[in-house]
């Protein structure tokens, strides 16, 4: 099968990485059990900034008595800091046959978006894993961290082969069988199921993660510049549609486009996750840019 | 309403086609331009079924094939260029004048392109078409398809004959009943009368259809040459003049005679019509023409052909001895020549005599040799007796002779007889034409030897001239037609026979009659005319509401289309 690209520069270049500097990824709160990192915590343990107090129980950190409350009161009472973890980014972008069969391929435009959302995870320490869907689920870069990883995340999304069916509702669910530490799973796909939004729903059922959606869209979706008697064919599929395209078939063909869209706007504001239509046809960062308030994410 | 470029069943037929098209491409399956897309979700959401033209499937668009095929039949309807129906509940006659005043210029064929169109805005259960020339001929009858008239016309020319349109009405019109209303449309210049008119009753209504285009309408008078006559002439025995009067007011009318073209020595105007006479011409019994100059002489109107009397001095020989009586009444015929028998045309002997061999010949005979006093003896035996003897009572003036006194004088019964023998004579016996001879004395005695050389001469009497469609001037002339022209009938009881045609007939003793061209009478005219109808703008108003119609069909088409509501 072809690879997204040939050269992970393609993806990747410096101007690039500039600006995904000012962006930050800011979790309310990761669960614990993760590495330390700059993400609050549900675990408070031993950070910098001072959380709560508790009574004093054998073992506890005598370092951590604070003794001018027992001065005053005569109880021992231990300080509690809030414990600083990363948060887990689990990056799953499409690359069915629908995200590669157009130019420029919406596709492209996806991985530059997840790798750009990697990058910035990368840079605050958090790790990063690499989940390829389009009929199934695939590992291409398990969850892993470090600033100076974000070569070896574009490398390894430059690697991802390209091609098939997308079957989201069997790729979600592949993914939440995997019983990775809660994180932010960004799923950036034109989200064309043949099974429609339905199928995301039931995947995400699957799915214990916050989820980040990508819409990949290019103009022509809603406003198709199609005339004539045509025998349509999926590009995935390879099912065909004979239609001769009227007027009144263009109308009815944006509203089921406008339905579409609006049920995954609700399948998202259901799910308290954010959604970010992309234009394929326009330059990444800026539209991602727009996603994250004053330069901050938060998920 | 009728179709004026298409027939009923063409019309039909070709919706049939067009619905058969139709049918067939809406049953095509659409060639479709394959496009590769990313998904086919939201256009399946999006179709409407447009698998109905897919060849076998079953018929899906019968609307779409309804407005498609209304569209296309208004097309069809369109072309074949209806006018409206003319149904009014009564019938209808078209009376087509095929007489020889239409032979001029073009107005046979504008009257008949008149009368297709009229004919197919008629219903046709109450129409009927009849040409009336020298007979009365149905063209079209109630019920039949206008198709066949066009085929029918196209046998019909102008006959060399006088309007007998006021004869056609005075039958037509009985024929036509009490009820419905007959309308009798006339297509040509025929003049009907006041009096014909009102012998029509209330329940005929008469109107003339002036072509359009034409000038008809104007009661111009076609010059025309009406009657063509041939008389003595006075300087000459063997000299003869030639008349000819015209209609019109040309005055250029020349005698042809050979190469000779002659002028007419008087013209005079009288009455409309003008009177040219061309005298002294040799009564040699040659055909001369008489005809207009330049344009305008057709044959029938324009051109007469005439055969001048045979005027020249019956040449005739006789034997020495010839009765006193009967040689008196020969030398006293200014119009006998007394020649050798070697250039003698008859010649008179006795009978058993070989005096001028096998020429006709007045012949001798005595009382006790011949039963008969007069016998006539011709060379076939096939002639009728009885017609022959007839006939020569007239030919030979034997009528006038006073058959009782000569009875009377000879104690023997006067008869006439007849004979087949090697050639033509008259026989009479010789005891009647001494000079003491009862029919000698008889007054008609020299008319009847002269009429018997003239007889035996086989020369034709002078020609009459007479315009066809008026009785011959002597009711007792029957006459045979003679060539594909004269198809005259004989009326051998004696009345008035009416040449219905110009042409060439012959009697049976050779004698005979060209009538001339006929007369026009155009100004006693008392139908009403109206301009016919051009088809083509009575036919524009239908077919450009069908047009108007078919281009709202395509406009709805268009919007339906646009909107999706159809493929």
């Amino acid at each position: 099968m072809p690879t997204a690209v040939t050269d992970p520069a393609e993806l990747l270049d410096a101007d690039f990485l500039d600006a995904l500097t000012r962006l930050r990824i800011v979790a309310r709160r990761v669960p614990r059990g993760g590495r330390f990192a700059d993400q609050s915590s549900q675990a408070l343990g031993s950070g910098l900034e001072f959380k709560d107090y508790r009574p004093y129980t054998p073992g506890d950190d005598l370092r951590a008595i604070d003794w001018n409350i027992y001065r005053r009161m005569g109880r021992v009472f231990v300080r509690l800091f809030e414990e600083l973890e990363d948060l887990p980014v689990y990056l799953l972008p499409d690359v069915s046959a629908s995200a590669f069969v157009e130019t420029p391929p919406r596709g492209r435009a996806g991985l530059r978006a997840a790798l750009a959302l990697g990058a910035v995870a990368l840079g605050q320490h958090d790790s990063v894993g690499v989940f390829p869907f389009s009929d199934d689920l695939r590992i291409a870069l398990p969850p892993s961290a470090g600033k100076g990883r974000v070569w070896t995340l574009a490398n390894a999304m430059a690697r991802i082969e390209v091609g098939g069916a997308t079957d989201i509702e069997r790729s979600l669910k592949r993914f939440g069988a995997m019983r990775l530490r809660r994180g932010l799973a960004v799923i950036v796909s034109d989200y064309f199921d043949p099974r429609g939004i339905e199928a995301l729903r039931a995947g995400l059922r699957h799915v214990r993660h916050q989820v980040l959606f990508v819409q990949l869209t290019r103009p022509s979706d809603s406003r198709p510049d199609l005339e004539g008697d045509l025998r349509l064919v999926d590009c995935e599929s390879g099912s065909v549609c004979d239609v001769s395209v009227t007027g009144d078939v263009v109308r009815r063909y944006r509203e089921a486009y406008a339905r579409f869209e609006g049920e995954l706007m609700d399948v998202a504001r259901k799910r308290g996750a954010g959604l970010l239509r992309l234009d394929v046809e326009e330059p990444v960062v800026p539209q991602l840019a727009k996603l994250f308030e004053s330069g901050t994410l938060r998920v | 309403m009728n179709l004026t470029s298409l027939s009923g069943a063409g019309f039909w037929l070709g919706a049939l086609a067009l619905a058969g098209a139709l049918f067939a491409l809406q049953r095509l399956r659409v060639r479709h331009r394959e496009v590769t897309v990313v998904t086919t979700l939201f256009w399946r959401d999006a179709l409407e079924e447009t698998r109905a033209r897919t060849l076998m499937e079953r018929f899906r668009h019968p609307l779409a094939y309804l407005l498609a095929l209304l569209v296309a039949l208004l097309g069809w309807l369109s072309f074949g260029a209806p006018i409206a129906d003319r149904d009014d509940g009564s019938d209808h006659l078209f009376v087509l004048d095929v007489s020889a005043p239409m032979a001029v210029g073009e107005r046979f064929e504008e009257a008949t392109r008149a009368l297709i169109d009229e004919v197919r805005r008629t219903d046709r259960a109450h129409r009927h078409v009849v040409a009336c020339g020298s007979r009365l001929e149905t063209l079209l009858a109630p019920g039949e398809d206008e198709l066949l008239l066009e085929e029918r016309l196209a046998a019909v020319e102008p006959e060399a004959c006088a309007p007998g349109v006021e004869r056609a009405l005075l039958v037509l019109a009985r024929r036509a009943g009490e009820d419905p209303l007959l309308v009798v449309h006339l297509l040509g210049d025929a003049p009907v009368r006041t009096e014909v008119l009102a012998l029509l009753g209330d329940r005929t209504r008469v109107e003339r259809i002036l072509p359009a285009g034409s000038d008809a309408g104007s009661q111009r008078v076609a010059p025309a040459i009406v009657d063509v006559a041939c008389g003595p002439s006075a300087s000459g025995l063997d000299r003869v003049d030639v008349w000819a009067r015209t209609v019109g007011g040309r005055t250029d009318l020349v005698l042809v005679d050979g190469a000779d073209r002659r002028t007419p020595t008087t013209v005079a105007t009288a009455d409309g019509r003008t009177l040219f006479t061309f005298e002294d011409l040799a009564g040699d019994g040659r055909a001369v023409t008489v005809e207009f100059e330049g344009p305008g002489a057709e044959p029938l109107r324009g051109r007469a052909e005439v055969v001048l009397p045979d005027r020249r001095a019956l040449r005739v020989a006789t034997v020495a001895d010839l009765p006193t009586g009967l040689e008196m009444a020969l030398r006293s015929n200014a119009g006998v020549e007394f020649v050798e028998p070697s250039r003698a045309e008859v010649v008179v002997r006795y009978v058993g005599d070989d005096f001028g061999g096998g020429l006709p010949a007045l012949e001798l005979s005595t009382a006790d040799g011949d039963d008969e006093a007069f016998v006539l003896v011709h060379e076939s035996d096939a002639a009728d007796p009885r017609s022959l003897l007839f006939e020569a009572l007239g030919d030979l003036g034997l009528e006038w002779i006073d058959g009782d006194e000569l009875a009377t004088a000879t104690g023997r019964a006067i008869e006439l007889g007849e004979r087949v023998g090697p050639v033509r004579a008259f026989r009479l016996w010789a005891e009647l034409c001494g000079s003491g001879g009862a029919f000698a004395r008889d007054a008609a005695f020299p008319l009847v030897v002269a009429r018997a050389l003239e007889w035996l001469s086989g020369r034709a009497d002078p020609h009459w001239i007479v315009r066809a469609g008026d009785p011959l001037p002597d009711a007792r002339a029957a006459f045979e037609p003679n060539g594909a022209e004269s198809t005259a009938a004989l009326d051998p009881v004696g009345g008035q026979l009416v040449p219905p045609r110009a042409g060439l007939y012959r009697s049976g003793d050779g004698a005979v009659l060209i009538a001339a061209g006929p007369a026009a009478r155009p100004f006693d005219d008392a139908v009403t005319s109206r301009d016919a109808a051009a088809p083509p703008s009575s036919a524009f108003d239908l077919a450009n509401l069908l047009l108007l119609l078919l281009a709202g069909l395509f406009v709805v088409e268009w919007n339906l289309v646009r909107r999706g509501r159809m493929p």
